[in-house]
């Protein structure tokens, strides 16, 4: 008798957490049930493919598969540098009085919704490039072997993997440095000490500090990762959209699976196998999703804790 | 030993996670009377009084076995909230809950156990409180303030009243002083001492001087057992046991 | 003159540089958004979206009400739907953390907040949309609540982690049911944190356009009917924001402007302020 109280409040709260629970089920299941026979019967072919035609039936995704990987790749590349600057920046190097604001600035970087980057790029910030970079990079690296082929193009446009890579860039980059700041804040003062101690300068405590938390970083660029794996509205705006084959080029335009999803699934509502095969890519971009998560795990020692944080 | 016992512990054993902390307990506690549980720390005392107001029910890994009665009630058959509020407690930390008055703090718990039918009644339930626990003087002009906002000793004293608000039959104190410094210290004490007039009074201590100073009953505890048991006086002036001595004498 | 190392100067131009851009996307939105929003004034607020000024001439009325009201409603809806399931499974993942049902909560509420947004969508696309045979701004609020709730339990679970064993036990030790003290006297301690969390979740849902493109629909009129289509500020967004129309770029980048400036902002900084009240 003495717990009954007690059991009624842990029912409750089960409540919530069973639907915690289902919710994840909300999320997987519609997306399995409605694309495994197609999985099963064109999954082959939606992986290694790069014909995509719906109208001719044809569902080759690979493209969109390779393209994601690319744009995540390049994003997560350049965001790296920029979130551990930040971090180092927003909690060491900043006037001590403003660093609340940093960190305040840093993450209303990730407050700004993707759709509105993606507009801002489509107006604003790829038309710039494109005029302005874009041929420069080209004829800058047009004689250089392997490099060349990610800068030639036979058009320059503003909406291609580049402007989308660096924007998806931007976005991503408060989510790693969140990560890394809180583990830099986090560092033992008498180790920075020791190194004062021995004679070190503040650049040596800094790289002191950012060797000691390498597993965090390491965490955060995955996790950032993550994000630019999945990153929609903003991508579909600025890749430029064009489902023909990958090629392995930054001012190409391009496609993901993500953006490719946005741009056809209304017109695939019509289309049984269109509308399918374009649930099936999102399936593959949660396994692949999973698939970093999962070695995120696997790498970093703090990644658990990190993700919980971020 | 006065015939008239409160509270009776008999072969109390406390496992957390599968360590056994209590070796089996076996303590009278005379009504009316300030008994000190001493002993280094790691002993097992506050184990003891969480056993005694079964605070250890909501932790999964904790095992209570034995028994432990409360005016000849078995304290595990009865409504752990009723028990609760026959046997109050004072933590190691002042512990109020710092976002409320320390008018509130003191009246929250009448009112959820429905103790007071007026505002009027509730007043003086928490004048009366606070007097006892030596803060009315320094509060009453300000009953509104956050308890946060007091210092160690004020939250200290302000749980006090908090706990005999309540009009407990026993009250538990787990350390009540050792987070504060020499003069809270001693205020309090002198407040426990008052106390024992309404109240019997349980306190643990790592410190036997505090007990010397101010309990009627000590039980010295090492080890999850009672080494020995006895009035104060005949403990700190002829202890038996080898063990007691030395901790007295402050060589353990 | 003290020399700087290469390094931190190149930490500096890093930051620098992506604050500047961060500032340069706000400072876009407010010159180009925020002169359309002084135009077309109160009228921007309660007309409905025009139609093509290619097919009907110039609009009499040019409004964004449609989809400020949308992105309100369905917000609202998706905060019905997502604060009793988040609070609570805080709650139980702070408290009874050591039950199966709790770290399995945890988990999958970390791991939701992994999940692309548009996947949600699409997921309420098959699971509502399909059998209602029709947009509408609940099936939105549904996706949206799905991103929605691990913000909650989350912050929801820190808050309640963050208050002392020993405060709990205070109130525990007077007698009082669990329960009570849990919902009742910690109420005070631990508001600020889950006002943290719901401002933050609203915020998240807010700007997302991914999910509610093919659960939400669209609708030029204002409906206040949860069961049909309904436009809103990010889908406005992104469909105006292709298009070859003056007028309708025009209100894309008004839409940014009530987005960011109007909602999403003010969001983030009162859950500062709330934040900031509370350090006592």
């Amino acid at each position: 008798m003495t717990r009954i109280k007690e059991r009624r409040l842990l029912a409750l709260l089960g409540i919530g957490g069973v639907l915690v629970l289902a919710a994840i089920f909300v999320v997987l299941f519609p997306l399995l049930a409605n694309s495994y026979t197609f999985l099963l019967k064109r999954g082959v072919e939606l992986v290694t493919s790069m014909d995509w035609s719906p109208m001719m039936n044809q569902f080759g995704g690979l493209q969109f598969i390779l393209g994601s990987l690319w744009v995540t790749f390049w994003s997560t590349l350049l965001a790296t540098p920029l979130a551990v600057s930040l971090a180092v920046f927003a909690s060491d190097l900043s006037p001590r009085r403003l660093r609340g604001l940093f960190g305040g600035l840093v993450d209303l970087i990730a407050a700004i919704p993707s759709v509105v980057y993606g507009y801002w790029g489509l107006m604003i910030f790829g038309p710039l490039l494109a005029s302005t970079v874009y041929p420069l990079l080209q004829s800058a690296f047009s004689g250089v072997p392997l490099l060349s082929t990610l800068f030639s193009t036979n058009a320059i446009t503003p909406q291609c993997f580049m402007t989308a890579v660096l924007v998806l860039a931007l976005m991503i980059t408060p989510y790693a440095s969140a990560i890394i700041r809180n583990a830099y804040e986090m560092t033992p003062k008498d180790m920075i000490e020791a190194v004062y101690a021995l004679g070190g300068s503040k650049w040596d405590a800094i790289k002191m500090t950012l060797s000691y938390i390498k597993s965090s970083i390491l965490a955060g660029v995955i996790i950032a990762a993550g994000r630019a794996l999945g990153e929609t509205m903003a991508v579909t705006m600025l890749i430029g959209n064009s489902v023909g084959p990958f090629k392995p080029c930054l001012l190409c335009r391009g496609a993901t699976i993500t953006s490719i999803v946005v741009n056809e699934f209304q017109e695939a509502m019509m289309n049984p196998s269109h509308s399918e095969a374009l649930t099936a890519l999102i399936v593959i971009l949660i396994a692949m999703g999973s698939v970093l998560l999962y070695l995120g795990r696997k790498i970093s020692k703090n990644f658990v804790e990190a993700e919980i944080h971020a | 030993m006065s015939s008239d016992i409160i509270l009776k512990i008999e072969k109390l054993k406390v496992k957390i996670s599968g360590k056994e902390i209590l070796k089996g307990i076996d303590l009278e506690v005379p009504r009316g009377s300030i008994f000190a549980i001493m002993g280094p720390s790691g002993s097992g005392k506050s184990t003891l009084l969480r056993a005694i107001n079964r605070l250890w029910d909501l932790y999964p890994d904790v095992e209570v076995e034995g028994k432990i009665l409360l005016e000849g009630r078995d304290v595990y058959q009865m409504d752990p909230h009723e028990l609760r509020k026959m046997v109050g407690m004072v933590f190691q930390r002042p512990n109020p809950f710092p976002h409320m008055s320390i008018f509130d703090n003191v009246a929250i718990g009448p009112k959820m156990h429905k103790m007071v039918k007026s505002k009027e009644e509730l007043e003086r339930l928490v004048e009366w409180s606070l007097k006892r626990a030596y803060l009315w003087d320094e509060v009453k002009d300000d009953l509104k303030r956050k308890a946060g906002r007091l210092s160690g000793g004020q939250q200290q004293r302000l749980c006090i009243a908090r706990a005999i608000a309540l009009k407990p039959k026993v009250l538990l104190m787990d350390e009540p002083t050792s987070a504060l410094d020499v003069v809270s210290t001693k205020r309090i004490e002198e407040n426990i001492v008052e106390l024992k007039k309404e109240f019997t009074v349980l306190i643990v201590t790592h410190n036997p001087q505090q007990a010397a100073r101010i309990s009627d009953y000590v039980a010295f505890i090492y080890d999850g057992k009672v080494v020995e048991v006895g009035p104060t006086s005949e403990i700190f002036t002829r202890p038996k046991h080898e063990l007691t001595e030395k901790y007295v004498l402050g060589k353990v | 003159m003290r020399k700087v190392h290469p390094g931190i100067l190149a930490i500096y131009l890093l930051s620098f540089l992506a604050l500047g851009l961060l500032l340069w996307v706000l400072g876009a939105i407010l010159v180009n958004g925020l002169p359309v929003v002084l135009h077309y004034g109160v009228q921007l607020f309660t007309a409905n979206i025009p139609p093509p000024v290619f097919f009907f001439g110039p609009p009499p009325e040019v409004g964004l009400a449609p989809a400020i009201v949308g992105t309100l409603m369905i917000v609202f809806i998706a905060l019905l739907i997502s604060f009793p399931i988040g609070f609570l499974a805080g709650v139980l993942i702070s408290e009874f953390y050591y039950t199966r049902l709790a770290k399995a909560a945890e988990h999958v509420a970390s791991l939701l907040v992994e999940v692309p947004t548009i996947a949600a969508g699409i997921a309420i696309y098959w699971l509502i949309v399909v059998p209602t045979q029709g947009f509408s701004a609940i099936a939105g609020s549904v996706a949206l609540s799905l991103i929605m709730i691990p913000y909650i339990a989350l912050y929801t679970a820190e808050a309640y982690r963050k208050v002392p064993k020993l405060i709990k036990e205070g109130g525990l030790a007077l007698g009082i049911p669990y329960s009570k003290v849990l919902f009742k006297i910690l109420r005070g301690l631990v508001a600020p944190g889950v006002i943290t969390g719901v401002l933050i979740a609203l915020a998240k849902a807010a700007g997302e356009a991914a999910p509610l493109l093919f659960t939400a629909g669209w609708s030029n009129k204002v409906s206040l009917d949860p069961f049909q289509p309904s436009a809103s500020l990010s889908v406005l967004i992104y469909k105006f924001g292709f298009s070859s129309q003056e007028l309708w770029l025009k209100l894309s980048w008004a839409a940014s402007f009530i987005l960011v400036f109007m909602i999403i902002l003010p969001l983030i900084i009162i859950s500062k302020l709330v934040v900031r009240k509370h350090e006592f």
